[in-house]
C-alpha cells in the first residue's frame, strides 16, 4: 500500500509505502527538507 | 476581573545596546503606555539588575500594580527571575508576563531600526493582552525521592557517584559494561601529570564497589525512563552474566578450561580472552561472566567445562536477562564519549598497513598491563621501533571524514606519549605531524615545551597519505612543513592516528528513553551553556563528564562535582515545585468519551467510559503539554496558564493592524522557542513579520488557534515544535502532526489553499535552520493575495470554529 505526499513549502509530490503498524515517523519533503508534507487523503 | 481593575506595569529593558541599539526603547515605551491596562511605563537600563528589580517592587507597591510585563530578554533566561522578582513584592508570580524584545526582535532585525521597533511594539501588546488575562496560580510541592541514578560508569560517572553517596543519598550507578571504568581504565599514563591511569582509577572503582550507599548495576541498560523531577521511574534491564557476580570469587578455573579464543577487546584485539572472561584485571565488580556469543555451552552436551570447575557454582548458564525497576528524584548522565573509527580514513592506511595503529591501540601497547606488558613493538615484526610518527587531528576538525570540532584532548595526549616513548626508549625518534598544537590547561604548556626539549620533532602540517614499503613493512609520509614551507618526506617504522572523540553510540539509545537533546555536533544541550552547564533543559537531569562534549580527565571529575551539587539541590531540597501548567476538567461540559485519555502521554487522565463520571487529571502525573485539550471536542479542558482565551488574545493582539503582512507562528517551549533564542543570540537576521506565541508543546495548539488567525486575516501560519521522537511530552507532537493533517484537509474543503498553515519540527540547536525557515516563510507569505486573504475570512465568518476533533490515533507517515 502507498501513501501520496505532498510537500507545501515546494510543492513536491512524492508517495511512499506505507505500513499501518510502522511507528509515527517524521515526515520530511526528500527535495526542500520542509515538515510541511501533506499526507494526501484517497479520494473516495 | 475586567478591565477597569486592570493595573498593569510595563518594564522596557535597553539591556544596554543589546536592545536599545536596534530598537527605540522610547517610543516602545510610549506605546505601551497607551495599551488598555497599563497604569506605568518604565524604560531600564538593566531590568534583570538589583535596581531594574528594586523598580519593578517599587511600581508593583506604588501603583498597586497586579499585572507585571517586562519586554527584555528571552523568557527562558530571566522569566524565573522576575518571577521571582514580583513574588517578593507580593504578586503571584503567575501574573507576571515576558515579552521577548531581544532574542526575537532586537538581535534578529539589527539593520531596520523601524521595523524592529513596529515589531516590538507588537510584541509587548501580545504580552500585554496575555497579561489582562492571566489568573493567580499556586505551584504543587511535590516529595523528592532521594535516591539518584547515574548512567554511565566512567570516571565521571564513578566520582558523581560516590560525591552523592558520601553526601548521604542513595545512588544506583549504571553502567552498560561488565564493568565500571570507562575509556581511563584502558589508558597508561595520564596528562599533565605523568601518572597512572589505572592506579588513580582503580581505587575509586573499588570504593564504588562496596559502597553501601550505591547500588553497582554493570552488564546493564536502560529501557525506559517515565516521570518527572522527583519523581523519575527507571526500568533497567540487567543483563545476564551467566556468573552470579555476588558468589564468583574470581578464581579463573572458567577461564582456563574454556576451549573458546576470540580477540580480547578491552587490549584493542591485541590478545585474546577466553569466551568465560574477567574484562581486565582490575574489573569492579571482580566477578568473571560468559560471553554467550561464542560460548558453546548453551547445551552442556557441547560444552559445559565452566560449569563443572567452577568449586563456587556460581555459573548458571540458563541465567536470564533481569527487568528491575528504581524510582529516583535526580538523573545524572555520564555515558562519555566514544573514539573516532578511522578506517574510513582510508589514505591513512589503518585497515591495510598493520604498523598503523590509533591512539588507544598505542596506549595497551605501552601499557605495562597490556598484551606486551609494556613492551612498545610494532605489530608487524615485534621489533621495537625506532621512528614514530604521530599524525594528529584524526576524525576532529574536518568536515569531510570525521567531525568538525576539536576533541580537546588529543594534542596533549600525544604530548604525553612522546614522553612516554622518551623515557621508556631514549633511542626513538618522536615524529609529531599537527596543525596546531592546543595545550591550554594547567600544566600543559610545560608538558609540551618538555616534550620539545626532550627532541621529540613537531612537525607543523598533515599529511595527504601513508605509504607503505612492502619490503620492510616501514611508512613513507610526505608532508608539506608549513613553518618551512619545505616538502618534507620521513620514513618511520610505526605511525600512530591520534584519533579524535566522537559523542557516545548510546547516546542515540537514550535520547529515545528520556527527554535529552543533542547539539549540531551530536553531544547533549545543557540547558544553557554558560549558565546551566551541567543541567538538561529538561528539570532535574543533569551531565557529567564527554557527555556533553569532548573532556579531560581532570574535567569529567570537575563537571560530576558541579552535576552532583546541582542535584543535590534538589535532594536536599526534600520537595519540588511542580509546575502551576496543568489540565482542568470541566465534569459539566466532559461527556466521558475518552478521548482525553487515549492522547495524553502520561496516563495522567483517568476515565470510566461506561460509567460517565467525567474524566479526572492526576495533577501529579498531569506535564501541562495541552495535547488532551487541543484534542477535546467538546471544550471540556482547560490548561492552567496557557487557557485558549489567552492564546487567542495574544492573536487578536498580534493581527490588531495590518494583519495582511503578519505571521503567526507557535513556538513550542522546549525546542522551536529554544531554537527561536538560538538564531537571535546567533545574531542571525530575517524578516521582521513574523509574531511569535509561546506554548508549552505544539500538541496545545487547537485547531480554533489557527483558524482563528485565519479568519483575522494572518496570509500563513507556522506551527512548529520539537523533532517527532524528541517531544518533551513524549509523544504529544504526534498528535500536533494528526491536526495538521486534518487542517489541511478541512482548509482545502473550505477552499483555503493549504500551503498557508505550514509544519516545521526545528529542535533547539538547529537555530540556522530556524532562521532560514523564517525567510522561506516569508516567501510564502508575499505570495498570498489580499483577495485570497478576504475570501478566506468571509469563509470563516460563517463556519463554527471548533476544531473537529479525533479518535483515531495519530497517523504512521514518514
Amino acid at each position: 500500500m502507498e501513501e501520496s505526499l505532498k510537500c507545501l513549502r515546494c510543492g513536491h509530490e512524492y508517495k511512499i509505502s506505507a505500513d499501518p503498524k510502522r511507528k509515527v515517523m517524521e515526515r520530511v519533503c526528500p527535495r526542500c527538507k520542509s515538515n510541511s508534507v501533506r499526507k494526501i487523503p484517497l479520494k473516495k | 476581573m475586567n478591565s477597569e481593575e486592570l493595573r498593569i506595569g510595563v518594564f522596557v529593558c535597553d539591556c544596554g545596546l543589546n536592545i536599545a541599539g536596534s530598537v527605540d526603547t522610547e517610543k516602545v515605551r510610549e506605546s505601551a503606555e497607551k495599551l488598555d491596562g497599563v497604569v506605568v511605563s518604565v524604560r531600564n537600563k538593566y531590568t534583570c539588575a538589583d535596581p531594574g528589580q528594586e523598580e519593578i517592587k517599587r511600581c508593583i507597591r506604588e501603583y498597586s500594580l497586579n499585572r507585571v510585563v517586562v519586554a527584555s530578554c528571552t523568557p527562558r533566561m530571566h522569566e524565573s527571575t522576575f518571577r521571582n522578582c514580583v513574588a517578593q513584592a507580593g504578586l503571584n508570580p503567575y501574573l507576571f508576563e515576558m515579552a521577548s524584545i531581544r532574542e526575537h526582535c532586537s538581535w534578529v532585525h539589527l539593520h531596520d531600526r523601524e521595523a524592529a521597533t513596529d515589531k516590538a511594539k507588537d510584541i509587548v501588546k501580545i504580552a500585554v493582552s496575555r497579561a489582562r488575562l492571566l489568573q493567580p496560580q499556586e505551584e504543587t510541592k511535590i516529595p523528592i525521592t532521594d535516591k539518584a541514578l547515574v548512567i554511565g560508569g566512567g570516571v565521571a560517572g564513578i566520582q558523581a557517584a560516590l560525591d552523592l553517596a558520601d553526601a548521604g543519598h542513595q545512588v544506583y550507578l549504571v553502567e552498560k559494561a561488565a564493568s565500571v571504568g570507562g575509556i581511563m581504565a584502558q589508558l597508561d599514563k595520564t596528562f599533565p601529570t605523568m601518572d597512572c591511569s589505572i592506579c588513580v582509577l582503580g581505587p575509586k572503582m573499588m570504593d564504588v564497589g562496596r559502597h553501601h550507599q550505591i547500588t553497582l548495576m554493570t552488564y546493564s541498560q536502560i529501557e525506559a525512563i517515565s516521570g518527572y523531577v522527583g519523581n523519575f521511574t527507571v526500568r533497567v534491564r540487567k543483563k545476564a552474566r551467566y556468573v552470579d557476580e555476588t558468589v564468583c570469587n574470581s578464581c579463573g578455573r572458567c577461564a582456563e578450561v574454556c576451549p573458546v579464543v576470540v580477540p580480547d577487546e578491552f587490549q584493542q584485539g591485541f590478545s585474546s580472552r577466553k569466551a568465560a572472561y574477567i574484562p581486565f584485571p582490575q574489573a569492579v565488580p571482580s566477578s568473571y561472566l560468559i560471553d554467550m556469543e561464542h560460548c558453546l555451552g548453551n547445551s552442556p552436551i557441547t560444552c559445559g567445562k565452566c560449569v563443572d570447575v567452577c568449586e563456587k557454582d556460581c555459573i548458571d548458564l540458563n541465567m536470564q536477562d533481569e527487568l528491575v525497576d528504581i524510582d529516583v528524584g535526580v538523573i545524572i548522565v555520564a555515558t562519555g564519549m566514544d573514539v573516532y573509527d578511522p578506517t574510513a580514513l582510508d589514505e591513512y592506511g589503518y585497515t591495510r598497513f598493520e604498523n598503523v595503529i590509533a591512539t588507544m591501540e598505542f596506549e595497551r601497547l605501552i601499557c605495562g598491563g597490556g598484551p606486551t606488558e609494556g613492551k612498545l613493538v610494532r605489530p608487524s615484526d615485534y621489533q621495537v621501533p625506532k621512528r614514530i610518527g604521530f599524525i594528529q587531528c584524526v576524525g576532529s576538525r574536518t568536515e569531510d571524514k570525521g567531525y568538525p570540532y576539536c576533541s580537546n584532548v588529543c594534542c596533549m595526549n600525544t604530548i604525553k606519549d612522546s614522553l612516554l616513548i622518551n623515557e621508556h626508549y631514549p633511542d626513538t625518534e618522536v615524529f609529531v605531524f599537527y596543525m596546531d598544537i592546543r595545550a591550554y590547561g594547567k600544566g600543559f604548556e610545560d608538558l609540551y615545551r618538555r616534550s620539545k626539549e626532550e627532541g621529540v620533532h613537531y612537525i607543523r602540517g598533515l599529511p595527504g597519505e601513508v605509504i607503505e614499503d612492502p619490503d620492510t613493512k616501514n611508512l613513507i609520509i610526505r608532508v608539506e612543513n608549513t613553518t618551512t614551507c619545505l616538502v618534507e618526506e620521513h620514513e618511520l617504522d610505526m605511525v600512530v592516528l591520534s584519533v579524535g572523540l566522537k559523542p557516545s553510540d548510546d547516546l542515540k539509545h537514550l535520547t529515545g528513553i528520556i527527554n535529552i537533546s543533542q547539539t549540531a555536533d551530536g553531544f547533549v544541550m545543557e540547558a544553557h551553556p554558560k549558565l546551566r552547564p551541567v543541567d538538561a533543559p529538561t528539570p532535574g537531569i543533569f551531565f557529567a563528564g564527554s557527555v556533553e562534549a569532548p573532556k579531560d580527565i581532570k574535567d569529567s571529575v570537575t563537571q560530576a562535582g558541579a552535576a552532583v551539587a546541582r542535584a543535590s539541590i534538589l535532594l536536599n531540597s526534600g520537595t519540588v515545585h511542580g509546575d502551576a501548567v496543568k489540565a482542568v476538567i470541566d465534569p459539566e461540559k466532559c461527556p466521558s468519551c475518552g478521548l482525553c485519555a487515549r492522547v495524553c502521554p502520561f496516563g495522567a487522565i483517568e476515565v470510566d467510559v461506561k460509567a460517565k463520571t467525567g474524566a479526572r487529571v492526576i495533577a501529579a502525573a498531569c506535564a501541562g503539554c495541552g495535547a488532551c485539550a487541543a484534542e477535546c471536542r467538546f471544550e471540556a479542558i482547560t490548561i492552567q496558564h496557557f487557557l485558549d482565551d489567552q492564546i487567542l488574545a495574544q492573536i487578536n493582539a498580534a493581527l490588531e493592524e495590518e494583519p495582511e503582512k503578519k505571521i503567526i507562528t507557535f513556538l513550542c517551549n522546549w525546542c522551536s522557542y529554544a531554537a527561536s533564542d538560538m538564531a537571535g543570540i546567533s545574531r542571525m537576521q530575517y524578516p521582521p513579520n513574523n509574531r511569535f506565541i509561546r506554548v508549552m508543546c505544539s500538541g496545545r495548539v487547537d485547531e480554533h488557534f489557527i483558524l482563528h488567525a485565519f479568519k483575522l486575516g494572518a496570509p500563513i501560519v507556522l506551527l512548529s515544535g520539537c523533532h517527532i521522537g524528541d517531544c518533551h511530552y513524549s509523544s504529544a507532537n504526534h498528535w500536533t502532526m494528526k491536526r495538521a493533517d486534518r487542517l489541511w484537509n478541512r482548509m482545502e474543503k473550505l477552499g483555503i489553499r493549504p500551503e498557508r498553515l505550514q509544519l516545521e519540527w526545528i529542535s533547539a540547536a538547529e537555530g540556522p535552520r530556524f532562521a532560514k525557515i523564517m525567510h522561506d516563510i516569508e516567501d510564502l507569505r508575499q505570495k498570498v493575495t489580499q483577495e485570497e486573504i478576504e475570501r478566506t475570512k468571509e469563509v470563516l465568518a460563517v463556519e463554527k470554529l471548533t476544531h473537529l476533533g479525533s479518535i483515531e490515533e495519530p497517523s504512521v507517515a514518514s
